[in-house]
């Protein structure tokens, strides 16, 4: 009886480790530092944002998913002038842009099965961006579903059988599309917690 | 683990809710003054302005007959004597109107209220039995904003069209939300901006 229940225990561990191997889920939070169009609009980094990525793995040291994400890039202008042409206004801005891809992705991982894993990957997919600027009592609204690419690198560090630490920097291109002409580019630092499981 | 994940997911969650930026905080803060121009009228071939010691608020128009509704002149006259310091640090000279005036000056102020009503039925998660429910009835809200406009134009009266009306040459526009204190200061800011940001009217 005893040896049955230590060959289950072996077994078991075996199939947990097994199922442990599979997948990683990563939700993370996100720091945003805007560049390019997006950082001559907004020049504050973003400290409002959660990102989710999942990895099937294919292969030990090969992962593939998705990567959804949201951030929040927000600046108060002081009292200004705007001039275009004959037109001329003044007054406080709140500058509002709202950024969410949803993504294809796949990592690869250099050390796979080390505590310290670290990893390179890129995901393609498309991205949300929706920038608003309030003046006075007014809102000038822009929005562009476009092509986005987001290459990223990181490491992931075990923490248990089924949990890791992530951390990873993306550098997240919206391709310029809709209402925004000019690509909506931003680096994010993502803080993750990870699950391995199925 | 998955329920620690959902936990940490849901937390990031509320306080990525709760830090959503934040925007307008006092009535100035909705301040925004808007000029415009003719595009081809010379400024600089004119030199002198006419303008009222009142500031129309409200047009009345009962039987046929048109009245004219004036700001209080405790309000109105720092108002005027600003928009004409104003002209005059510009190098304009104020004249009466049977001087036969360059330029008319007209200002005018508004008040608007706008009145917005939703409703929706609020939900409520139904913990001991399955599914969500309804509340009835659902929640109505009311709720007002009243914007304050201050406008001045600038029109040469004897460049008029067939009807005797003449195009605005100059147009300033000041709105924001109004306080319900009358404030003063906030249009006279609004004017000194309105002139700060038109130096083509300057005649020096």
């Amino acid at each position: 009886m005893k040896k049955t229940l230590i060959i289950a225990a072996f077994v078991m561990a075996c199939v947990w480790n097994n199922l442990s191997a599979q997948s990683l889920s990563t939700t993370s939070y996100s720091i945003g530092i805007p560049t390019g169009d997006l950082g001559e609009y907004i020049s504050s980094a973003s400290f409002r944002g959660i990102a989710f990525d999942y990895r099937k793995l294919v292969k030990p040291n090969l992962g593939v998913g998705f990567y959804a994400s949201w951030n929040v890039f927000y600046e108060e202008k002081p009292y200004d002038t705007y001039t275009l042409r004959n037109n001329s206004i003044s007054g406080k801005q709140y500058r509002y842009t709202n950024s969410a891809p949803l993504m294809f992705a796949t990592d690869y991982y250099l050390k796979p099965g080390n505590d310290f894993n670290p990893f390179i990957g890129a995901a393609v997919g498309g991205v949300y961006t929706q920038r608003a600027t309030d003046m006075g009592l007014y809102r000038w609204e822009e929005d562009a579903f476009s092509f986005g690419l987001t290459p990223q690198i990181g490491f992931l560090y075990k923490v248990s059988t089924f949990s890791a630490i992530s951390i990873a920097a993306k550098y997240n291109m919206a391709f310029g599309a809709g209402d925004l002409d000019a690509s909506q580019n931003y680096v994010s630092i993502n803080l993750g917690y990870v699950f391995m499981g199925n | 683990m998955k329920t620690l994940n959902r936990l940490l997911f849901l937390l990031v969650l509320g306080l990525l809710g709760s830090c959503y930026p934040g925007g307008v905080q006092f009535y100035e803060d909705t301040d925004i003054v808007y000029t415009t121009r003719k595009d081809d009228f010379d400024f600089n071939s004119k030199s002198t302005f006419a303008m009222p010691d009142k500031i129309v608020i409200d047009v009345e128009i009962k039987n046929g007959d048109t009245t004219y509704i004036y700001m209080e002149d405790r309000f109105a006259q720092p108002i005027l004597q600003n928009i004409q310091t104003n002209m005059q640090n510009f190098g304009w000279t104020r004249v009466e109107i049977s001087q036969n005036p360059n330029m008319l000056l007209t200002p005018s102020a508004t008040k608007s209220t706008s009145v917005y009503y939703s409703y929706w039925y609020d939900w409520w998660y139904g913990g001991f039995y399955p599914g969500w429910g309804w509340y009835y009835p659902p929640y109505f809200t009311v709720s007002t904003i009243t914007t304050g406009t201050v406008i001045i134009t600038l029109s040469d009266p004897n460049g008029t069209n067939i009807v005797g009306e003449s195009e605005t040459a100059w147009l300033m526009v000041g709105n924001g939300l109004l306080s319900g204190s009358n404030n003063v200061d906030r249009v006279n800011k609004a004017v000194d901006q309105a002139f700060e940001q038109s130096t083509y009217l300057d005649l020096n």
